[in-house]
């Protein structure tokens, strides 16, 4: 299976940041993964990009791993949370609620609706590590956040692993 | 109950989590309204301390919208800051690039976002509200359409830029790309298909918004109405430039006010404080500010795509002049103060774009080596101004004699529009809004006002859920809530 693996998120705005860390140790651990891979080629990409364009990104692959910050207040600092996309409630559905841009579930409607292939949604996986300090410019992950980067890889290795 | 608040809260964190609070008097009308950001925190500080050759690759990071606004006005700032003044070639490459990514970024304003209220329907329900109701509007040739256009407008920038979306190619003094003719003509065909695309887009305008009388009422109506001064770079012909040139700023008559060059900004702009946000609010510092309102007295002033086309005296292509003209003569001359026709403008600079990119993609320059100057000087202090899709955007650094950022500010490209588009959701809401009546049609209404201005608040997070609901809580006084509207459907 053609997989992508997306670290999400704004490497310069604190714990926002996260996604691209916990994306950069996968890569790194790829070659000698802590369980084994399933068959296929494995990217990894980091990226600052939501809606159309990163719907776009994912043309050509079967299945992706997305990794972001999870701004909620609902769970502690670092919780870890796997959903599936399609479980995350679409929030922009229909008004302005982004001035630049599609919700990505939106724009995944898009793509397919144009004929783009696209993985389908049981195919879409996030690994969100919960964050609320994502409004100041710094480069650093505050302890709780940069604490939960370890079970966050681990997170991805067992989504990329299930079947 | 004498006062209710009615809250949006509609904003991503894409630009920033915004929301708007409308506080209703006794009798259910608006009392006053307020659009509220967060600020990002600390960005100055994180600057200081590090190289100015880092600005452009560092400042793409601060927004996900427009990170090549960013990279061009940050490496104009670092070539002024080395006092070096790039070969021809290395300036056109980068306004080449500046041009793709133009016609990206308003196709997608226009198609996913400002469109779907005129060719949906402002009324339209909720969820037909969208670019998929476009579509089924429209046809499914115009989503293929804009897909093409995105991916043209990304394989330029990346080709140029040396990576989709963040370019990193522009250094002080030039560009360390030389294009090679097979990439140079791939680009021009590319371009060529722009043109057709905003020729098209230009005429769907007319056709589906224009040929209705409800919405050409709705863009020509009051509510949706400012007069003040308008702001953009023009080249040495007061034509509209995106890349480069002087600041001109026109009163609220079409008159020239000021022409400026970017290191004198600050003798132009100064800022105002409210005490119920952290943003700062951009004037006209040799007019004053005298509050959120109307007029030549006031300071306040716009800079949009309808902004850059007040205060220039025309387009510096052919077809683009063509549409700019017959824009003018609909709405009854210069300057057109309708906030709505902000789309038609971004439109006509669609054009601009597409055709100015074939242009500089034909220019015999384009191909030549001599893409760079190696900085001499001892580096001090600079600026740069490009504009941006959203609004004139200015980077300003100040460094040590090794380069080292000391000192750092800026003006991004909605701060500009904080007065007007504060003013303009007031006035909708106000006009909208009557007797404690507020509907989800009406809510539109009134985001409608701040969705013309392309609004963009400068944070490229994607932390999930990543966009917030818009929520209308009705609060009598006591805090208790009276009723809630919530707009999301799934």
């Amino acid at each position: 299976m053609k997989t992508l693996i997306i670290g999400l998120g704004n490497p310069i705005l604190g714990d926002d940041g996260v996604g691209w860390k916990v994306a950069q140790q996968v890569e790194r651990q790829l070659p000698s993964p802590p369980t084994p891979l399933p068959q296929g080629e494995i990217t990894v990409e980091c990226l600052s990009l939501a809606g159309i364009s990163l719907m776009e990104h994912m043309i050509g692959y079967e299945r992706v791993i997305l990794i972001d910050s999870l701004n909620t207040g609902r769970y502690p600092q670092g919780e870890v949370v796997t959903f599936r996309l399609d479980a995350l409630e679409d929030l922009t559905y229909g008004h302005s609620a982004s001035a630049h841009d599609l919700s990505l579930k939106r724009a995944l409607e898009l793509g397919r609706r144009m004929g783009a292939s696209l993985p389908q949604d049981e195919e879409i996986q996030v690994v969100a590590i919960e964050a609320a300090h994502v409004y100041d410019f710094t480069e650093e992950l505050t302890p709780p956040v940069a604490a939960a980067v370890p079970r966050a890889v681990a997170a991805v290795f067992e989504a990329l692993g299930a079947p | 109950m004498s006062m209710q608040r009615i809250s949006i809260d509609p904003i991503t964190r894409l630009e920033g989590h915004g929301k708007i609070d409308i506080f209703l008097d006794e009798n259910g009308n608006v009392a006053n309204s307020y659009f509220q950001i967060p600020e990002l925190r600390g960005f100055e500080r994180f600057c200081v301390g590090r190289p100015i050759e880092e600005m452009p690759l560092l400042t793409n990071r601060i927004c996900g919208v427009c990170p090549e606004a960013h990279h061009m006005a940050a490496v104009k700032a670092a070539d002024a800051v080395y006092h070096v003044d790039p070969p021809p070639t290395a300036k056109k490459l980068r306004e080449l690039l500046y041009m793709a990514f133009y016609a990206t970024d308003h196709t997608t304003h226009f198609y996913a976002l400002g469109g779907p209220d005129f060719i949906v329907g402002p009324d339209a329900p909720v969820g037909e509200r969208n670019i998929l109701g476009v579509i089924r509007k429209v046809g499914l040739e115009i989503g293929s359409k804009v897909i093409q256009m995105r991916k043209y407008g990304h394989e330029t920038v990346e080709i140029i830029g040396g990576r989709k979306v963040h370019p990193a190619s522009a250094i002080p003094g030039g560009i360390t790309k030389i294009l090679s003719e097979e990439e140079r003509k791939h680009i021009e065909e590319m371009g060529r298909w722009a043109v057709e695309f905003a020729l098209f887009s230009l005429k769907a305008f007319k056709d589906i918004v224009l040929a209705n009388p409800t919405y050409l009422d709705l863009i020509v109506g009051d509510v949706y109405t400012h007069r003040t001064y308008y702001m953009g770079l023009v080249d040495e012909n007061n034509k509209v430039n995106f890349y480069d040139g002087k600041v001109r700023v026109v009163d609220p008559e079409g008159k020239e006010f000021c022409k400026y060059e970017p290191k004198d900004y600050m003798h132009h702009i100064a800022e105002h404080v409210e005490p119920w946000t952290y943003l700062k609010f951009p004037y006209l510092k040799q007019v004053g500010w005298k509050g959120f309102v109307d007029g030549k007295e006031s300071g306040v002033y716009m800079a949009t795509p309808l902004s850059r086309l007040n205060a220039s005296d025309g387009m510096a292509t052919p077809r683009a002049q063509e549409a700019y003209e017959e824009m003018y003569a609909t709405l009854g001359g210069k300057p057109v103060h309708q906030r709505l026709a902000i789309h038609w403008a971004r439109l006509i600079e669609l054009l601009y774009a597409a055709e100015h990119w074939v242009e500089l993609a034909t220019d015999p320059e384009i191909t030549s080596p001599n893409v760079h100057k190696v900085p001499t000087e001892t580096p001090t202090e600079g600026v740069g101004i490009v504009e941006a899709p959203r609004g004139t955007l200015t980077h300003h650094y100040w460094t040590d004699e090794r380069g080292i950022v000391t000192k750092a500010n800026l003006i991004v490209g909605t701060t500009n529009n904080y007065a007007p588009i504060q003013m303009s959701t007031n006035k909708a809401a106000r006009n909208l809004i009557k007797g404690g009546k507020v509907t989800e049609g009406l809510l539109n209404m009134v985001e409608m006002a701040f969705r013309a201005y392309d609004p963009c608040f400068g944070c490229a997070t994607h932390s999930l859920p990543g966009q917030m609901p818009l929520e209308v809580t009705v609060r009598a006084p006591d805090g208790e809530v009276v009723d809630v509207l919530k707009q999301f459907v799934d």
